[in-house]
């Protein structure tokens, strides 16, 4: 606990999310590197069906894929140091700036959903566990269920139909402005927000029955005090595991989401890029998202760790 | 000065307590006696008003120097009023809290301001034996006596008329068992609380407390002074324990036990429940209850 070693301390987890930074993207790009050259010969495609077999051999040739593959596995990583994935072949513009820019987008959804959960689904589960056998907890247990069981997609286009074709409150496409974003946001939220609602009642629950909340009692403290302050901090981790994997999750939801509201994010982008074989977009895209993934998981770490004292000497060690 | 009266808790249409009365003058200690089951923490749960969640009380009536507790006089009284140190100091601590915050979250609730609760919150760290410089330190970094220790400094912070330790040293190395009754008979002498002790453990109760009250299968059974009760008890279940109880120069050869197991309250025989295992029991034993009337509820001991 003392000031001395916490400096060494803080170095060290650095240290260790570094690397784990390093490994987990270098992996996924190996992983893509190999898969993306055995879905076939992106010189062919680049050609197109009406190129002849010289074309197609001076493309390989400019793009260096008549070297080794090892060779050209050395370029790529590379390349990857430099942030450097290639000028996209539609737009001419460097793959990894066309992603930053629309990354912001994406960022406002997911940001927003992991904001919904906090300030949604914590008071809503807290509710259905203090007044557990309460009609409106049963009520909110019961619209988490649902919210839970839709599938995002499903879910989206019944918003459209309501929000945006009857109601006509929303737009239904593109991403002009923050309204845009909110239709978006609610089919990517829905079941985030019920799961952490699920997640904080069963939690709470499970705390309750604990002696310490019992102490809490014994002190002279009420109901709330003994819920807010001490019940709920203990529930806690499951809820912050939960948000760390789903923010992948979400991540890679954005995908579905954003061609559905055509809201010009890095998901849309991505599979637009699939479809026209934009390689360099797509390297980029996943590259992001990796080191996006690795960064939550670490801020998860930081945030576990100043919750329970515990985990903070375990990772002392 | 704490009264119990007729005190019966049912818990899933049983009646773990049935019909519990006694009382507890300023200063003095209570021992409560029996074996597990028997409803000794129940009673004393019911008395704070901290029944587990089934539990409830059906009956009779506790009163704190006049005053009934009532569910919404506890609410106010509790933790001010009426100290409480549980049995299992591993769990009884919240894991996220510093123990000093635990303790001044005491004075907090009951008025204090900030400051002044943190300082006094160090004083009773001192009060209980342990250094000021551990009111930052988690539960998980002291060892389980100091845990017990931080609960005792909780239950007497506002010098509570009515002092309850539920099984405080059970839980704890036989080595430490000692140190906290010393922690705990020091506090109780200088809050002069009215307190009781609950345990399964007689040598314990036979140091501390100056009187003790037998229970069996939810009822009292017997009470007196500690050298009545302990040297003389009257009733069959009272004596069977004391003859099963390890003593140093007792001899060798196996200890005397007690034959048969203490009944479930929801199996409790008809009459006193103690009598399909007692030794001198009458016939009217397996019919009518026998009350307790000077200290003893026992129809061989009345009638005999």
């Amino acid at each position: 606990m003392s000031a001395g070693r916490t400096a060494p301390r803080v170095l060290r987890a650095g240290a260790v999310w570094l690397v784990r930074l390093v490994v987990t993207v270098l992996g996924v790009l190996t992983l893509l590197f190999f898969l993306l050259r055995l879905s076939g010969d992106p010189a062919a495609v680049l050609v197109g069906p009406g190129g002849s077999q010289e074309d197609i051999d001076r493309v390989r040739t400019e793009l260096g894929l008549d070297l080794p593959l090892w060779t050209q596995y050395g370029t790529f990583l590379g390349d990857v140091a430099r942030l450097d994935f290639g000028v996209s072949p539609h737009t001419g513009e460097p793959a990894i700036s066309a992603v930053l820019a629309r990354l912001p987008l994406t960022l406002q959804i997911v940001g927003a959903t992991l904001a919904l959960a906090v300030l949604v689904g914590v008071p809503l589960g807290m509710l259905a566990a203090a007044r557990a056998r309460h009609a409106s907890a049963r009520a909110v247990t019961a619209a988490a269920s649902i919210a839970q069981a839709m599938p995002n997609f499903v879910l989206g286009l019944l918003l459209l139909l309501v929000f945006a074709l009857w109601l006509g409150w929303l737009p239904s496409y593109g991403a002009e402005s923050p309204l845009h974003a909110v239709l978006p946001t609610l089919t990517l939220a829905a079941f985030t927000v019920a799961r952490v609602v699920r997640l904080v009642r069963a939690g709470l629950l499970e705390a309750i029955e604990q002696d310490f909340i019992r102490t809490v009692r014994a002190k002279g403290g009420g109901r709330l005090r003994a819920l807010a302050r001490h019940a709920l901090p203990n529930a806690f981790p499951p809820v912050l595991a939960f948000l760390v994997v789903d923010s992948a999750y979400l991540l890679s939801s954005t995908v579905i989401v954003e061609q559905l509201y055509a809201y010009d994010g890095i998901g849309k982008q991505l599979v637009d890029a699939i479809f026209q074989r934009d390689y360099p977009i797509v390297q980029a895209t996943v590259f992001v998202v990796a080191v996006l993934v690795v960064a939550v998981s670490a801020i998860g770490d930081v945030l576990g760790a100043l919750v329970d004292p515990r985990v903070r000497r375990e990772a002392a060690g | 000065m704490l009264e119990v009266k007729d005190l019966v808790v049912t818990a899933g249409g049983v009646r773990i307590v049935d019909g519990v009365s006694f009382e507890v003058r300023p200063g003095e200690v209570l021992g409560m006696v029996g074996e597990s089951g028997s409803g000794k923490t129940m009673t004393m749960l019911a008395v704070a008003g901290l029944l587990p969640g089934p539990a409830r009380i059906t009956g009779g009536t506790a009163a704190l120097y006049g005053t009934e507790l009532t569910e919404a006089r506890l609410e106010r009284i509790r933790g001010r009023r009426i100290g409480f140190v549980f049995q299992d100091p591993a769990t009884s601590l919240n894991p996220l809290m510093r123990v000093g915050a635990q303790i001044a979250e005491v004075l907090r609730i009951h008025g204090l301001g900030r400051t002044a609760a943190r300082r006094r919150a160090v004083e009773l760290l001192e009060q209980v034996g342990i250094g000021p410089e551990r009111a930052r330190v988690y539960p998980h970094e002291l060892s389980g006596g100091m845990r017990q220790r931080i609960v005792i400094a909780m239950a007497i912070a506002l010098r509570p008329a009515l002092l309850i330790a539920d099984e405080p040293t059970t839980a704890l190395d036989v080595t430490v068992q000692e140190q906290i009754m010393r922690v705990l008979r020091a506090a109780q002498r200088e809050t002069g609380a009215a307190t009781v002790l609950v345990s399964h453990d007689l040598g314990l109760v036979s140091e501390a407390a100056h009187r003790i009250a037998v229970m069996y299968s939810g009822r009292l059974v017997e009470t007196g002074t500690a050298d009545e009760v302990l040297g003389a008890p009257r009733h069959p279940y009272s004596a069977a324990l004391m003859r099963s109880r390890p003593r140093i120069g007792a001899g060798r050869g196996p200890l005397p036990v007690i034959p048969g197991h203490p009944p479930a309250p929801k199996s409790r025989p008809p009459g006193c429940a103690f009598h399909p295992r007692c030794p001198v029991a009458l016939a009217r034993c397996a019919q009518e209850v026998p009350p307790l009337a000077g200290g003893v509820a026992c129809w061989a001991v009345q009638d005999g």
